[in-house]
């Protein structure tokens, strides 16, 4: 077994960010656990932002405008200080 | 740590906070009390302020400081009535703007689609819904209530400004547009015409797709107040195209790269004092069939002029994207292309009335940028382009 004399650093507790909605008419400053899935975090900070509630919302970076992977844990998908946009996963259009 | 969720209430009016009662048509028992939530009642306090602002000449508010409520009505402009903000700074002067109780369809429709999924409602049932004071109005994070999120500082509002220009000088020179769908009071509305020409182009091109395709983008423009008399009211200058999109027959996603292009034009613009203050204000795309599902014409179309069945109307889809995306923000437009019943091209403009997309008037000026620069006759203001879509 190897063992390195480097101290072990724990994992970090939160992660900040700021968030924004799409037409950037709000920011929000945002705390969060790191290891919480996207998803999550995007419904709860359409709540803070007092966002509606029958929309299903998803977290967009503003670096490279992808969307973060809703399953995955926020932590591992932006960086500290990151600017994110709250984005509505659905779409226009006509019924059939 | 504040819990960072935006208030525009009152003490007053923090205290009332309302439910809606659920029953079966003809039905006595209460199948839900769904809870109005602050998200429910901000597009409607941002309407009353915005119809404050155009109707009352008041474009200084602020949503923060100058609305109150809600509180039930106790009067209104019609028997309708059921909930009442006040705007205004000094309680003795504030005006009441009243909304019906359809402004919370969207409160019932949630609650409904609970209850369907519950088994409690099957498809095809009638209900009815009425306005009921609850208890406050709790403050956790539903589902997260662990405070795993959390904001660090209050939600913090920006909005452009409102330009300083007149508005009867523009509507000298302009063409009304479905007069017939305007109301008294409500803002007006100045399109450039290049600005619909070219949504129409983009738009319809996906009618030229086989299948067709939804197509369509957002419009840019500014909201506006005439100094001379306080009206508010909005400007549409530029129309852009979403690109990088999801577009089938029946729907039209903005993906990332969609999103982000705008975001990208929008600084652009926002980085010129000329456009300094423009803002996202609406959408627009294609429903690319027939209306009804391709019902024929009525009996008597031929006797009519205009055919009165379109599918250039925001779909329930449509308004709740608008709903999303527009949140807070009355001065929203969504112009709508189509095909009536007889397969003619429509094209119609609808804007937030008491919370719902209605179908409204407009007004179109060849070249909004020369006039209302002549208008705002500013010595520090570069020439404004009708800057082509990039």
């Amino acid at each position: 077994m190897v063992h390195s004399t480097i101290p072990r650093t724990d994992p970090p507790k939160s992660l900040q960010f700021l968030a924004r909605n799409v037409t950037a008419t709000k920011t929000l400053p945002v705390d969060v656990e790191p290891g919480l899935p996207a998803e999550e975090v995007a419904r709860a900070v359409a709540e803070l932002l007092s966002m509606p509630s029958d929309t299903p919302w998803a977290l967009r970076e503003d670096d490279n405008a992808s969307f973060l992977d809703g399953r995955l844990p926020i932590g591992e998908q932006i960086r500290p200080g990151a600017r994110v946009t709250l984005t509505p996963k659905s779409h226009l259009g006509g019924a059939r | 740590m504040t819990s960072g969720r935006p208030d525009t209430r009152t003490e007053e009016g923090r205290q009332r906070a309302f439910s809606l009662e659920l029953r079966r048509r003809g039905g006595s028992e209460v199948l839900a009390l769904e809870r109005v939530l602050a998200s429910d009642l901000g597009d409607l306090s941002a309407e009353a302020l915005w119809r404050a602002a155009t109707c009352r000449g008041r474009p200084d508010l602020s949503l923060e400081e100058a609305v109150s409520g809600p509180f039930p009505a106790t009067s209104g402009a019609d028997a309708r009535s059921c909930l009442a903000f006040r705007v205004g700074l000094d309680p003795a002067t504030a005006v009441e703007i009243t909304f019906p109780l359809e402004s919370l369809a969207p409160v019932a429709r949630r609650a409904a689609t609970r209850l369907l999924a519950a088994g409690v409602l099957r498809a095809g049932d009638e209900f009815v819904y009425a306005l009921r004071l609850a208890a406050a109005e709790s403050r956790d994070i539903g589902g997260l209530g662990s405070g795993s999120v959390r904001a660090v500082a209050p939600v913090k509002r920006t909005l452009p400004a409102l330009e300083r220009r007149e508005l009867a000088p523009l509507l000298a020179g302009a063409e009304a547009v479905d007069a017939e769908h305007a109301l008294p009071g409500e803002h007006a509305v100045v399109f450039a015409r290049p600005a619909l020409a070219r949504a129409r182009a983009i738009a319809e091109r996906g009618l030229s797709e086989r299948p067709a395709i939804e197509t369509g983008g957002v419009l840019l423009g500014r909201r506006a107040a005439c100094p001379v008399s306080g009206e508010a009211y909005v400007l549409v200058e530029e129309a852009l195209e979403a690109q990088h999109t999801l577009a089938k027959e029946f729907s039209l996603e903005f993906l990332g790269e969609s999103w982000r292009r705008f975001e990208q034009v929008l600084a652009r613009r926002r980085a010129q004092p000329a456009t300094a203050t423009q803002l996202l204000i609406g959408q627009f795309h294609c429903h690319p069939f027939l209306p009804d599902g391709g019902l024929p014409p009525c009996a008597d179309c031929a006797r009519r002029a205009v055919c009165t069945r379109s599918s250039a109307r925001p779909s329930s889809d449509d308004a709740r994207w608008c709903r999303a995306v527009f949140h807070e923000a009355p001065w929203q437009l969504s112009l709508m292309f189509g095909l009536d019943a007889r397969g003619e091209r429509r094209v119609e403009l609808y804007g937030q009335r008491a919370g719902a997309l209605e179908r409204r008037g407009y007004h179109l000026v060849d070249a909004l940028s020369a006039s209302v620069h002549a208008t705002a006759g500013s010595h520090d203001r570069e020439p404004h382009s009708p800057h082509p879509d990039p």
